[in-house]
């Protein structure tokens, strides 16, 4: 029989906390939500019907009926009955500054702070195993990456390339499993941290960062390569910290 | 007859068995090109793909031996009369399970869009005009995992319509190839032509290892290179190696 571990009063409480502070309706609220101020889910773009949502999101229905309502009251929704009816994104071509400097303005310091140590830790793994994995196809997806997000002028172009190179980092490292919780956590951490990309000197920073790193990963730096990364995301943070100061600024 | 395998013979039939498991894919492809051919020819519309080819992906999905997980066709650009960009393309989560059709962002204006043409499994066959094995890698459009996909192209007269092919997880091949590998006496691996691992037996060479610093292009000229013997398989882009200098490759 394995010996218990020691764990902390507090770790153990953990393990047990209710597992979500939120009701499923307004998970699928802040998904969808968040996808539309991403710009995955663009203006007019249809969403699948109500029960196709609960069957993807393993939800019933009436749970995804209480988050299209939610969206609706965001005016991020529509729904259209009868023929060619449906729910419709309704969203300006740039949603994003408004509805996401809100939501950055509801995080906490400590929280985007601890979103970051988490991103961080994962971009530099990925990073270090690109360097020692990568070959000449992966470096390719990588250098494709960069240039999209040279030539992205759009905030929401740059957030998406943004995402994207990340995702070629974790894939170049051979690992579907830093892959998905790559995708998974830019899901939930993109719109917050990459919001400063608006910015020119913000942008041109981040494609910097991208050179280094690429370089890095080309020329097997492991180490370097997770610096770099983890250097990255920090930086981010920052920025991100940074217009959360001004957001709440200008509201006082 | 059998007769128990030499030095001399191991790598061959280990080469040989991958081979052969490999004609097994690329045959299972070929109703599925005829199936194709047919929808070009008959009705080059989605409806037609769904009509005519969806059946013939699905069936292959079924065939629990070749271990299927995605199948289908992927057309070239403007190779359909209704839309510019186009899959009918089916996975299962698993061989056998229930086949569900993959929908991804055709419209290349649509955030989410990534253009395919350029990723290994299309441009290959697109450019060479032969059949490809793409990977090991890790697929993130389509199966999330680490995957061998297998593409060969389709014609319209002299035009290239698009590539039909199939997804087998890279898991499965291990199992299979940890066995062919049995027969060979010394470390050996079967290597990508860019020296990525598929499964190894050598003690600390895995799958996903990029085995940088071996000679491979002097071992593919056919030349002899001390301590590392290669073996093609067929026309496929993977070769056994075999040798004690294999676990150095790993090293700068």
């Amino acid at each position: 029989m394995p010996e218990a571990m020691h764990l902390s009063q507090r770790a153990r409480s953990a393990v047990f906390a209710p597992l979500v502070q939120e009701s499923r309706a307004e998970i699928v609220a802040r998904r969808l939500s968040d996808a539309i101020a991403l710009g995955l889910l663009p203006d007019a773009a249809q969403l699948p019907s109500e029960a196709d949502l609960a069957a993807r999101f393993g939800v019933a229905t009436v749970t995804v009926r209480e988050a299209l309502t939610t969206l609706r009251h965001r005016g991020l929704v529509e729904t259209r009955r009868g023929r060619g009816g449906g729910s419709f994104v309704t969203a300006p071509a740039d949603p994003a500054a408004s509805a996401l400097l809100a939501r950055l303005e509801e995080v906490s310091p400590r929280d985007l702070r601890d979103l970051g140590d988490h991103y961080a830790a994962l971009s530099g793994s990925a990073a270090r195993l690109a360097a020692e994995r990568a070959a000449p196809d992966d470096l390719a997806r990588l250098e494709e990456a960069m240039k999209d997000l040279d030539n992205a002028t759009t905030a929401r172009e740059r957030r998406r390339a943004e995402g994207q190179f990340h995702v070629e980092v974790a894939a170049a490292a051979q690992s579907p499993r830093l892959t998905r919780e790559e995708i998974r956590l830019q899901t939930e951490v993109g719109p917050l941290l990459w919001l400063a990309l608006d910015d020119g000197d913000a942008h041109a920073s981040a494609c910097t960062a991208h050179r280094t790193l690429t370089r890095a990963i080309s020329r097997g730096h492991a180490d370097r390569a997770r610096a770099l990364a983890e250097a990255h995301v920090a930086d981010a943070v920052g920025l991100a910290l940074s217009l959360r100061r001004q957001a709440r600024g200008r509201r006082a | 007859m059998s007769l128990a395998p030499t030095a001399a013979h191991g790598p061959a039939h280990a080469a040989g068995a991958l081979l052969a498991w490999a004609e097994d894919h690329f045959a299972g492809l070929a109703p599925l090109q005829a199936a194709t051919r047919r929808a070009l020819a008959e009705e080059p519309t989605r409806a037609g793909m769904a009509r005519l080819v969806a059946p013939v992906a699905t069936r292959l999905l079924a065939d629990t031996d070749l271990a299927v997980v995605g199948a289908g066709f992927v057309a070239a650009p403007a190779a359909l009369d209704d839309t510019a960009y186009w899959l009918e393309w089916w996975t299962a989560d698993e061989p056998g399970e229930t086949p569900q059709r993959l929908v991804v962002e055709t419209d290349p204006a649509g955030d989410t869009f990534r253009d395919w043409t350029t990723l290994p499994w299309f441009a290959v066959p697109a450019t060479t005009g032969r059949r490809h094995i793409t990977g090991p890698y890790v697929d993130y459009l389509c199966t999330d995992e680490y995957t061998l996909t297998f593409t060969t192209p389709v014609h319209r007269g002299e035009t290239l319509a698009g590539v039909v092919g199939c997804d087998v997880y890279v898991r499965h091949v291990e199992q299979l190839a940890e066995g062919w590998l049995d027969l060979v006496d010394g470390p050996a691996a079967f290597v990508s032509r860019e020296g990525r691992v598929l499964v190894s037996s050598a003690p600390g060479v895995v799958t996903g290892d990029l085995l940088r610093s071996l000679p491979l292009a002097r071992l593919w000229e056919g030349a002899t290179v001390p301590g590392l013997h290669l073996t093609a398989c067929g026309d496929l882009p993977f070769g056994l190696v075999v040798g004690e200098a294999l676990a150095a490759g790993l090293h700068p």
